[in-house]
């Protein structure tokens, strides 16, 4: 089964082609790994996925990206938009809770805004720590503020946050890049015990990361998508040279 | 080598001189502080002389005259609290709907055109909002709201409303503007609608500059003098209703200070009601500093979802901001555009240098108000720099946390939270009758220059903080001394931000009237140079306009000559407004920071 089907997907900021013509399905339920340099447009194509490229007033896209048999590109009001969001949820590169929200409100967040009542949602809130393994560690200081906890600890609740409204799919745009390697690992695990639940579509620079924990590989360069193929066939087996050599320089020959 | 030595020697001799000079500038602030406080204390209790403190605070008879003398303040009390409670409710909501649509929602175009817009609006001196007042809604009020007069409490809280609208809006703007984006992000990609944006993320990350923009815009309404004094009526009774008139702390000191002499009962009354003022301006702050403080501890789990459909409700309330927008633009373009429309009109050559009359505001030549203006603003604006300056750098760059630095800032903080009036009333007892100064362009300047010192400290101790640390340690590792840091490094580098300091204070020395009519000018006209002979009372602008505006009305030609007037403060008040305005610019712009 395909979560999204993307075909063709240009995206402009202002006179810049930022993406040019992407094809990719990603499949559902699985975790895709999508990875290439600085400024290759692996943000962009995320940003595409979750809409949140409607929020750049500047940016302009062409093409489709098919979710759930609608192209999501064509949603202009704020309705269908809205809607979108709520079924593929965000991590972002830096860890951001809100601060002035104790850690309970803050995996409440979502469920709120949707205007869920308070027992479920005291319910759907443990659920979501526990998926994102940080209820040990939270349990007894849920009215803590989030600030109080670790990066890391702050990541895994952003995680949580993202799991609570149930969505159908969960994007990670570099969600490990500002945490040490202790709490990369974890977040490398809980990712892993989220496979055949959710989608996952994971960016990251770091090729090693995306080696472990991905299904699928798609390689980015300069707003291209070179290659995409089974994580393991795209690393050991690469078919463009331009993939060779930035696995090459990235990972090491061999 | 021997040349250089001495070099040394006698730079560090001068890094020496100039840090004792900047620690007795600095001790000066706290010498103004600390002597607003004594008189007011000290004249105040005088009060508990002739009346105990519940007939004081519970009287409602005001008759300082009789024997024994009935100084109750409680009209004005109330009075006060009825005007600020009115004005805030009435500016809060518009301001804080203003500042977000702003901050979040208008085109880029828009907001760069109206934040500047919108500081600008801040430099019009309220006797000019009381000129307004008077002539428009006052009458307004008497024939189509059903007030007795028409001066009343909701024409006085309207009045306020509107003067308060460009601070809080400029102060709240700043603070939702400065939430990270990734909080927004984070809601947005959590699927918030963009009201739920505003609800949830950017007012409570914001809480604390929305609550200092809220405290600022209460402090000047409970503060705010002139124009109330104008358009409140003045009746000595405890309005019943907002059609009542009314007559508030601030507009009874100012009424009664001129008339009370030196030293009678009543006199040590006003002392008492300014002592009262800040004690209100007190617990605005500290209530203020509570809300700031909050963000820290998480609130209670509440429900926050609603029933209603959410994308309706993002849409209505956007409506709401936009319509909050227009509402504030149309007061502040309808009272710019109703002084500059009369302004013109009645502005010629023989208003501004006609003949001169004394005693006579009306048919009196607006020049000699005009150069008392100046003059006004050149000492005080003097006064001021030469003692806030050092302060400033003194606070940024050679105070340690030691008790005095913390005495200083406080006692700044605190002088920048006094009402005008207070400062009028200090100066009227010790410039004008203890320093025997009479009242003079001198005592008037010294009366303003306390009262804009804390402008100048704060304004210049922001430039001087934020030079980059990096180009004063290039200063001291090619072994600048402190002097010459400050002399070839901080000045240079923080001047824009200094003249910025610098231009408001003028701003408001040419703005406020209620300090000088307490102690520079006197009933009728003196046609000295006020720039040469500053022991000698003086005419001013904003004076003329409030002695016309409060007395003169029913004679023909009055109303041209208080417009013009007004037109040609606001010129003033507005040209150095915008000066300000561009000095902050280019110093963001010069240390780098987003404008």
């Amino acid at each position: 089964m395909v979560a999204f089907k993307v075909n063709d997907l240009r995206v402009y900021y202002g006179e810049k082609e930022a993406l040019k013509g992407i094809n990719l399905e990603i499949p559902e339920k699985k975790i895709t790994t999508i990875i290439g340099p600085s400024g290759c447009g692996k943000s962009t194509f995320i940003r595409c996925l979750n809409l949140m490229i409607k929020e750049i007033p500047y940016a302009r896209t062409e093409g489709v990206v098919e979710f759930d048999g609608e192209n999501i590109l064509e949603y202009e009001s704020e309705e269908e938009i809205i809607h979108h969001r709520r079924r593929v949820a965000t991590v972002f590169q830096h860890p951001n809770p809100f601060p002035w929200m104790s850690i309970y409100d803050n995996v409440a967040y979502g469920l709120r805004l949707m205007g869920m009542d308070e027992d479920e949602i005291e319910e759907r809130v443990h659920e979501a720590l526990e998926k994102a393994a940080l209820l040990d560690e939270v349990e007894d200081r849920l009215d803590d503020p989030a600030s109080a906890l670790s990066g890391g600890q702050q990541q895994r609740l952003c995680i949580a946050r993202a799991l609570a409204v149930d969505p159908d799919v969960l994007l990670m745009d570099e969600p490990t890049s500002d945490l040490d390697p202790i709490a990369t690992r974890k977040i490398e695990e809980t990712v892993l015990e989220l496979r055949g639940e959710v989608t996952i579509v994971f960016v990251t620079h770091i090729l090693p990361q995306a080696y472990r924990i991905g299904d699928y590989t798609a390689f980015f360069l300069k707003g291209e998508l070179v290659e995409a193929n089974e994580t393991k066939e795209l690393f050991n087996n690469p078919q463009d040279e331009r993939t060779q050599e930035y696995i090459e320089v990235e990972f090491g020959p061999g | 080598m021997v040349a250089l030595r001495e070099v040394t020697v006698r730079q560090a001799q001068t890094t020496r001189r100039m840090l004792t000079s900047l620690t007795i500038a600095a001790a000066l602030s706290i010498a103004a502080v600390v002597g607003i406080y004594f008189f007011l204390t000290v004249n105040g209790v005088k009060a508990l002389q002739f009346n105990s403190l519940g007939q004081i605070l519970l009287g409602t008879t005001w008759d300082p005259e009789s024997t024994p003398p009935k100084l109750g303040l409680l009209p004005m009390i109330i009075s006060t609290l009825y005007v600020t409670a009115i004005s805030v409710a009435i500016a809060f909501p518009i301001s804080l709907l203003c500042a977000t649509y702003l901050a979040e929602f208008a085109p880029t175009f828009l907001r760069r055109t109206l934040r500047p817009a919108i500081d600008m609006l801040a430099g019009i001196p309220s006797v000019v909002y009381g000129l307004f007042g008077i002539l428009t809604l006052v009458p307004f009020a008497r024939y189509y709201l059903g007030s007795p007069s028409g001066y009343s409490v909701l024409v006085a809280g309207i009045i306020v409303a509107i003067m308060i609208l460009p601070y809080m809006t400029s102060v709240m703007m700043e603070a939702i503007r400065s939430v990270p984006r990734e909080y927004v992000e984070a809601a947005r990609g959590m699927g918030a609608t963009r009201w739920q944006v505003v609800r949830t993320v950017l007012w409570p990350a914001a809480l604390s500059g929305i609550a200092s923009g809220g405290m600022l815009g209460t402090l000047r309404a409970m503060g705010e003098t002139v124009a109330v004094a104008l358009v409140s009526g003045g009746a000595l009774m405890i309005p019943k209703s907002p059609l009542d008139p009314c007559r508030p702390l601030s507009a009874h000191i100012l009424l009664q200070a001129t008339v009370l002499p030196v030293g009678s009962p009543g006199y040590y009354a006003l002392y008492f009601a300014g002592l009262i003022l800040m004690l209100m301006v007190t617990a605005v702050i500290v209530a203020a500093h509570r809300v700031r403080r909050r963000p820290g501890r998480p609130r209670k789990r509440r429900v926050k979802g609603g029933r209603l459909n959410p994308v309706l409700v993002s849409r209505l309330m956007t409506g709401l901001m936009i319509a909050a927008g227009v509402i504030a633009a149309g007061a502040l373009v309808g009272i710019t555009g109703y002084i500059f429309v009369n302004g013109v009109r009645a502005l010629d050559w023989n208003v501004l240098f006609g003949p001169v009359h004394i005693g006579d505001p009306v048919h009196s030549a607006l020049y000699p108000a005009l150069l008392g203006t100046l003059a006004l603003m050149f000492y005080s604006t003097v006064f001021a720099v030469l003692v806030g300056v050092p302060t400033a750098l003194y606070l940024a760059h050679f105070a340690g946390e030691s008790r005095f630095t913390q005495a200083v800032r406080f006692a700044i903080d605190t002088l920048a939270g006094v009402p005008s009036i207070v400062y009028g009333l200090f100066g009227a007892t010790l410039f004008v009758v203890y320093m025997k100064m009479g009242y003079s362009v001198l005592a008037g300047a010294l009366t303003l220059a306390t009262m804009n010192l804390p402008v100048v400290v704060r304004t210049a101790e922001e430039a001087f903080r934020s030079v980059p640390r990096e180009y004063i340690e290039a200063a001291r590792g090619a072994g600048a001394s402190w002097y010459h840091v400050v002399k070839d490094v901080l000045l240079p580098m923080a001047k824009p931000g200094i003249t910025a300091g610098i231009t408001l204070s003028m701003c408001r020395a040419a703005e406020e009237a209620a300090p000088i009519i307490l102690t520079a000018v006197m009933i009728g006209l003196v046609t000295s140079n006020p720039f040469v002979h500053v022991l000698q009372p003086t005419d001013a602008l904003a004076f003329r306009i409030y002695l016309i505006a409060k007395e003169y009305l029913m004679v023909p030609e009055a109303r041209q000559v208080a417009f013009a007037a007004a037109l040609v403060l606001v010129a003033v008040t507005l040209s150095l407004n915008f000066l300000a305005i561009y000095m902050r610019d280019r110093f963001e712009r010069k240390v780098g920071r987003e404008v």
